[in-house]
């Protein structure tokens, strides 16, 4: 796994000892407000609705157990006692006192941890496939280039006064879990003919009010032009990114006004100019990157255990979770286990301290010491032997975290909305807790199949609500919560926006909007059609008609 | 808040239901609090000043202004309560301030007032008790 190197440890040493200064100076009024809320958002600290807020970055969500020790440590500490798992691979803390932020960054930097470049109008943390390097299906280790790409954007100076914020996905995979298509700049890893790496690189994607799909710019960049390339687009968007409207600053604005074609022309034409500076990666620097990411130290494994066969065949609860939350890993004999973060009337994402340092006690007896945390707000143990998957399971089971819901209608994605959220204009949680129990018996959730029900609390769409199968977007009419409803939204490799279903639902009514919309589903489906796959075929009508059938 | 352009016209919004209290964020640990009747802050609007008038309110906005330049507060503003039975916020938003999460009743200001209902069920029987459309409160 990758470490920070001995660059990065000094510089975020000396950040924490910065803001330690800049807090200090808050308190006693050498700063104003104004004066300190950068310094303080440069440094992942928010005001929201009853406290700060603390994101800390979790690059491409990839945990060690002392970094998962050391987020519960901090909870517990300094917090109340829980963290919150974001869809964007993060963690956020919702009670720190300002006094204790530094103390927190310093307990973070000594694990390799920070909280920059979580806030603010600059490269966000870049996210990746949370199956990287282990499952079956993908070309690469994504992760390298989200590092290589992570290094590039840290600290960049020219881009740390963007429009607006930026983020960046990758993946590598053939079934996309990073929804890339969704991100200022999506990648896409892909190998020719001739067995090079290169990118297929889309730009202009985004939720928000104005959700995009993100259009392919290039099909194929070369492996060593990817920073030539991305730098070529930000400073494209950077020149002509629109300063003057928040609403308008991000660059799927730019992208939509400008147009896919004069924009790929313009970025082309400033790539020609720089791909032959020091940004061409050299082949030493991505083997050395490449290093990091190595295989860890795997057994040599027959493909079948005979433990686990065994195991599912006694226990039907162990088999069923594995046939929902279990996924295929490249290496024989180990297996890739999905930690559900989304219990019946649990909060997504949510994991207490005590839960986090189990987690990290299990990671590593049972996986190589490694977590991920996914964008759908589960975590991942991505190199657990076959042998030991059942003894994990039913460590999970005691946690609290084995619900086998993983991309059916309960493994729900949620803002953290107006219980938390200062721009909220409706609570999602309590939809999400209401939902998930309407739903929780698995037989039926598992008859349904591939669900993705996707919450925010407010058209910013930290949800992904825009991304959902089913998207519920929570509105504020005259004081009342209110839900809209949209259906088709799905963000893989076919990304798609959902469509509004029409009117929006009261909060007492939204739960049963829901269960109507899947039951047409369920009338209107042809055999093991996915939902997506039905709405696509049968499209808005049917569901219609009954949301607003005439009572 | 951060990246929010509309508390400021919260903030501004001529006292039409007449019965205002003053809010901030206590700077040392970022905690919703009110400007009390004996001029300190609390973190309970059950204790808050109410101004009733443009100037009471204006008094109020002094007083904020001094606990700003004082480095004490940040983020201060006028809200719109209700005083039937106690001193209640209006708005959705201001009630969950006022109470903390729905959802971590334990980790909010309603463990401390003892209450487990749902703070936009209150905000919600309030609203509609306006339009005469009596909702069952389900405090308790
Ligand atoms: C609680 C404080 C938060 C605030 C104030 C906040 C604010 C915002 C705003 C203003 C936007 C819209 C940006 C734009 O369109 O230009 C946005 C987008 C987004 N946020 Fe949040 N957010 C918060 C929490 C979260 C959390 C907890 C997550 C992850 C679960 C998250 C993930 C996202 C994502 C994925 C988007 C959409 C992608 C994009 O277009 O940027 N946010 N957020
Ligand atoms: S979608 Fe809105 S309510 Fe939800 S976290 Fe984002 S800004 Fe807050």
């Amino acid at each position: 796994m990758y470490r920070y190197d001995e660059f990065d440890q000094v510089v975020v040493k000396e950040r924490v000892e910065q803001f330690r200064g800049q807090v200090a100076r808050r308190l006693s009024g050498e700063l104003t407000t104004d004066e300190f809320r950068p310094l303080r958002l440069m440094n992942g600290l928010y005001a929201q609705l009853h406290a700060y807020m603390l994101r800390v970055a979790i690059p491409y969500g990839t945990l060690s157990t002392r970094q998962m020790h050391m987020l519960a440590h901090i909870a517990r500490k300094y917090d109340r006692d829980y963290g919150h798992f974001t869809t964007r691979q993060n963690i956020q803390y919702n009670w720190p006192r300002l006094v204790d932020v530094p103390d927190i960054l310093a307990d973070l930097a000594s694990v390799e941890m920070h909280a920059i470049q979580t806030s603010g109008n600059c490269i966000r943390n870049v996210t990746s496939d949370q199956y990287a390097g282990v499952s079956a299906d993908e070309i690469i280790d994504s992760r390298i280039y989200s590092e290589i790409l992570r290094q590039w954007s840290t600290f960049h100076p020219e881009f740390s006064f963007l429009p607006r914020k930026f983020k960046i996905a990758v993946t590598a995979a053939a079934d996309d879990r990073a929804a890339v298509r969704f991100h200022d700049i999506g990648v896409i890893v892909h190998k020719n003919d001739a067995g090079e790496i290169g990118f297929e690189i889309m730009a202009g994607g985004g939720m928000g009010r104005t959700p995009a799909v993100a259009p392919t710019l290039n099909k194929f960049v070369p492996e060593r032009d990817l920073l030539a390339y991305c730098e070529a687009i930000l400073r494209v968007y950077n020149m002509l990114g629109r300063r003057d409207n928040l609403f308008k600053a991000r660059i799927k604005i730019l992208v939509m006004s400008t147009g896919v074609e004069a924009f790929t022309k313009m970025v082309e034409d400033e790539f020609a100019l720089i791909k032959d500076s020091a940004l061409k990666l050299p082949e030493e620097e991505i083997a050395r990157i490449r290093a990091y990411f190595a295989p860890p130290g795997y057994e040599d494994l027959p493909v079948q255990s005979k433990a686990l066969d065994a195991h599912l065949l006694k226990d039907k609860a162990f088999a069923d979770w594995h046939s929902v939350n279990a996924a295929a890993h490249k290496q024989p004999g180990y297996v890739i286990a999905t930690a559900s973060l989304k219990p019946t009337s649990g909060v997504p994402g949510d994991c207490s301290s005590d839960q986090m340092d189990a987690i990290a006690d299990l990671a590593e007896k049972f996986s190589l010491g490694e977590v991920r945390v996914t964008h759908e707000q589960n975590l991942v143990f991505p190199y657990v032997r076959k042998d030991d998957l059942y003894p994990l399971w039913q460590q999970f089971v005691r946690l609290g975290i084995a619900t086998p819901n993983l991309d059916l209608i309960s493994d729900i994605i949620s803002c953290p909305g107006l219980d938390y959220c200062g721009l909220a204009t409706a609570r999602s949680i309590p939809v999400a807790q209401q939902l998930s129990e309407r739903f929780s018996d698995l037989k039926r959730q598992k008859d349904i199949g591939e669900l993705r029900l996707n919450i925010s609390g407010c058209i910013n769409a930290c949800g992904h609500h825009h991304a959902g199968n089913i998207g519920i977007l929570g509105v504020d009419k005259q004081n009342q919560e209110f839900y809209q409803v949209t259906l088709g939204g799905h963000d893989g490799a076919d990304a798609s926006i959902g469509d509004i279903t029409g009117p929006s639902f009261p909060a007492d009514k939204i739960v049963d909007a829901v269960e109507t919309v899947v039951d047409v589903y369920m009338a209107q489906r042809q055999g093991k059609e996915r939902f997506i796959d039905t709405y696509r075929r049968v499209g808005m009508k049917p569901f219609k008609e009954k949301l607003y059938a005439a009572h | 808040m951060d990246g929010t352009p509309k508390k400021a016209a919260e903030a501004t919004k001529a006292p039409k239901a007449s019965r205002q209290v003053m809010t901030a964020y206590r700077l040392e640990d970022g905690h919703v609090i009110y400007l009390a009747a004996d001029g300190s802050w609390s973190e309970w609007i059950e204790e808050a000043r109410i101004a009733t008038t443009k100037e009471e309110a204006d008094a109020l906005t002094a007083a904020a202004k001094v606990a700003t330049d004082a480095n004490q507060i940040f983020e201060t503003y006028l809200i719109d309560v209700t005083t039937e039975g106690r001193t209640w916020p209006v708005t959705m938003r201001e009630v969950m301030r006022a109470q903390g999460p729905t959802i971590h009743p334990h980790f909010g200001k309603q463990a401390e007032r003892g209450e487990r209902v749902s703070a936009v069920a209150n905000a919600a029987a309030g609203k509609r008790t306006e339009r005469g459309e009596r909702r069952e409160n389900r405090e308790g």
